[in-house]
């Protein structure tokens, strides 16, 4: 497969490694630069957004690896998860996509090696020994857009096999599972995020296919992966009601639900300099002009009673198929979980424990502790 | 290097450097007048012509009062680049730039060739801007807006944040848009917010900001004739406000009308979060005796009242 990538830049210390090797016997036709990151640094400086994105950067470590997802701020409840942040940045190019506006770099950058993310894992399993942590590598980034050149899930699978009371999510809007399912890790989740064909053409620019998304989803769930479900963000867009029902029928053609560690809900939120960003790049995008507000962490949404009318809509949708699926929402205040699920959790950690409390009621297969709720905060 | 005097013609009028608007130039005028040139104008030789690098406002002024010979230091033409760093330090050590200068100043580069590298990087700083491209390209695109607005931006000293809005207009747009600035003076923040509000109404509506102001009610708000500018203002944000959220302002009509069938006694008022993001509403009375709590607790128990409340509450969800 040919790589998404024109230009290739190499940090000169990481020249040799074997990650770097791999991905560069696999680039053939790629221009490969290699330089001092001094050097590199300028180079990717003068990138526009739309170009970088036709970059790689593989560079030694810089800033904090592996650490709690920033979520949002309060009364919007967040999981306490646990981001891997090797790779920033993404070849895909969503219209609505945060690291538009949140990353400095524009381009794709891999941090090798991934020792000190195992050391850091270590160090956060041994600080809080009777928690689950869930990891996860799609945060600023696709977790599997590069792995067919990177291999970099086989490495985070082999590297969380059989590892107690943690796991690792892939998040992904590609079909890239390859490797992924070669040494499948029992305590390891594939997930995907999920719109409607129209929004996957319109705004998704890059990604898999729905049906592609969903054919891949279905082989990891036959290799014996656990899978998991981002609707978000749901967008309002003409005739959403009848799509996004047509969505949750054509998910549940293709998995069973009993392997579906959880389902996420989340609508379109964005701080507010993201939609000046994003409309220089997309200008026939339609999202950001719908009705919505600031949110009381700063970010704009859609005002509460359509987002309940959404997520009411979703939810009665999925329950029709899965029913006792486990249903969280990113991002939201205890009173839109209220007035959707008819209850909330207490708070971040109560929601971390529901998490774990799920995982170890339906999938013993996970090597977890049964979690104590004194224990989550 | 060296300074001599040459004749008007003999200085190109492409004014390839010139960066800053052009300004009044009455003292500098008769300043000139008086005592002639303290400062030569600072050029380089293409041809047999010069080419100012430094002194646009002393060639103009030198223009208006028909001099025919212009006193002028002669720089070498190999390093234009070095020369123009230079002028912009200097005028740096005086005063910041605008963002309209900063454009030119970069769209300058750009023709000499500079827009990469590290020979770029110090232009950034003088300038106070960051090594990112897609700021860069933005605030190049503010040398392109029209002459008005260009003028509107300087005269406010608008940042880039407040004059982004305005980048995704089209000409006629532009200028509607500053002329109702300059009508109801609209300043800074209030106008990037009001074109913001313009931009989602439009791009839902597919109308055009001129034939959106073209109608009711911003066509009656406008041409008011007992209003004040700050009364216009006010009336113009509401409308604003709702034509972009009318589902929001849908629900707070409801809950406004739910609010007046409850009769509240006792001064009281009713508050809520009118974005409907914090559910519920904050009651306020003010009581003063016994007889007053009687009233009060008598209102919040009445059985009548209770299906309003609960329609009141409803709405907000």
């Amino acid at each position: 497969m040919k790589p998404p990538f024109r230009t290739i830049l190499v940090d000169e210390t990481i020249r040799h490694h074997f990650l770097t090797n791999r991905l560069l016997s696999h680039a053939g036709g790629v221009r490969v630069v290699y330089a001092d990151s001094e050097c590199l640094d300028e180079i990717i400086q003068e990138q526009t957004l739309s170009y970088g994105k036709r970059m790689l950067h593989l560079s030694s470590p810089r800033g904090e690896l592996v650490k709690p997802c920033p979520g949002t701020r309060k009364p919007y409840l967040c999981c306490r998860y646990t981001v891997i942040n090797q790779v920033r940045q993404c070849p895909m190019d969503c219209s609505y996509c945060i690291l538009q506006d949140y990353l400095s770099s524009p381009v794709t950058t891999l941090l090798i090696p991934l020792d000190p993310v195992w050391e850091e894992v270590d160090r956060m399993q041994k600080q809080e020994p009777e928690r689950f942590f869930r990891f996860g590598t799609g945060e600023l980034g696709d977790s599997l857009a590069l792995d067919p050149w990177t291999s970099l899930s086989s490495e985070f699978m082999q590297y969380f096999a059989g590892r107690r009371n943690c796991l690792i999510e892939f998040k992904t809007k590609s079909d890239r599972i390859e490797n992924a399912i070669k040494n499948p890790a029992s305590n390891a989740v594939m997930s995907w995020s999920l719109n409607p064909p129209g929004i996957i053409l319109d705004e998704e620019k890059g990604s898999a296919s729905l049906e592609r998304r969903l054919q891949a989803a279905k082989r990891c769930q036959d290799a014996g992966l656990l899978l998991g479900f981002h609707f978000d963000p749901l967008c309002f867009f003409t005739g959403w009601e009848s799509k996004y029902k047509k969505l949750v029928r054509t998910l549940f053609d293709y998995v069973r639900p009993d392997r579906i560690a959880w389902i996420s809900l989340g609508s379109l939120r964005y701080p507010p300099s993201l939609k000046n960003v994003s409309l220089k790049r997309f200008p026939r995008t339609s999202l950001f002009y719908h009705e919505m507000i600031r949110g009381l962490d700063g970010k704009m949404r859609y005002p509460r009673p359509m987002r309940i009318r959404l997520y009411r809509s979703l939810e009665r949708i999925i329950r029709h198929h899965a029913k006792d699926i486990f249903l969280y929402f990113c991002m939201e205040p205890p009173w839109v979980w209220k007035a959707v699920l008819g209850a909330a959790p207490d708070g971040n950690a109560h929601l971390d424990y529901l998490f774990a409390e799920n995982l170890y009621r339906r999938f013993p297969e996970i090597e977890m502790d049964e979690p104590k709720r004194e224990r989550y905060g | 290097m060296n300074i001599r005097t040459v004749r008007y013609e003999e200085i190109l009028q492409d004014f390839f450097f010139r960066f800053s608007s052009p300004s009044d130039l009455t003292d500098l005028k008769a300043s000139i007048a008086a005592g002639g040139f303290e400062t030569p104008l600072q050029v380089i030789a293409s041809g047999k012509r010069y080419r100012i690098i430094a002194g646009f406002r002393r060639y103009e002024a030198a223009r208006s009062l028909s001099l025919s010979n212009i006193p002028v230091r002669v720089w070498e033409p190999d390093s234009p680049v070095e020369l123009f760093y230079r002028v912009l330090l200097a005028q740096r050590a005086q005063r910041s730039f605008t963002l309209i200068e900063k454009a030119r100043v970069l769209l300058i580069l750009d023709r000499l060739g500079e827009a990469r590298g590290k020979a770029r990087k110090r232009f950034l700083s003088i300038l106070d801007l960051p090594f990112q491209e897609e700021i860069l390209e933005s605030i190049r695109a503010a040398a392109g807006l029209e002459q008005p607005v260009q003028e509107y931006i300087e005269r406010l000293n608008l940042s880039l944040k407040m004059a982004q809005p305005l980048l995704g207009l089209d000409s006629r747009d532009q200028i509607t848009l500053i002329q109702l600035a300059d009508l109801l003076r609209i300043r800074g923040v209030e106008l990037a917010e009001m074109v913001e509000s313009i931009r989602d109404i439009l791009g839902r509506k597919c109308l055009s900001l001129s034939r959106l102001l073209g109608t009711e009610p911003f066509k009656q708000i406008i041409h008011h004739r007992d209003w004040t500018p700050s009364q216009k203002r006010r009336r113009i944000h509401l409308a604003l406000e709702e034509r972009r959220n009318p589902g929001l302002r849908q629900v707070n009509e409801e809950i406004r009308r739910h609010c007046d069938q409850l009769g509240i006694p006792l001064f009281g008022n009713i508050t809520w979060d009118q974005t409907l993001e914090r559910p519920g509403v904050e009651l306020r009375m003010r009581i003063h005796s016994s007889e007053e709590v009687d009233r009060a607790a008598g209102w919040l128990s009445d059985e009548s009242l209770r299906s309003i409340w609960k329609h009141l509450l409803d709405s907000m969800s």
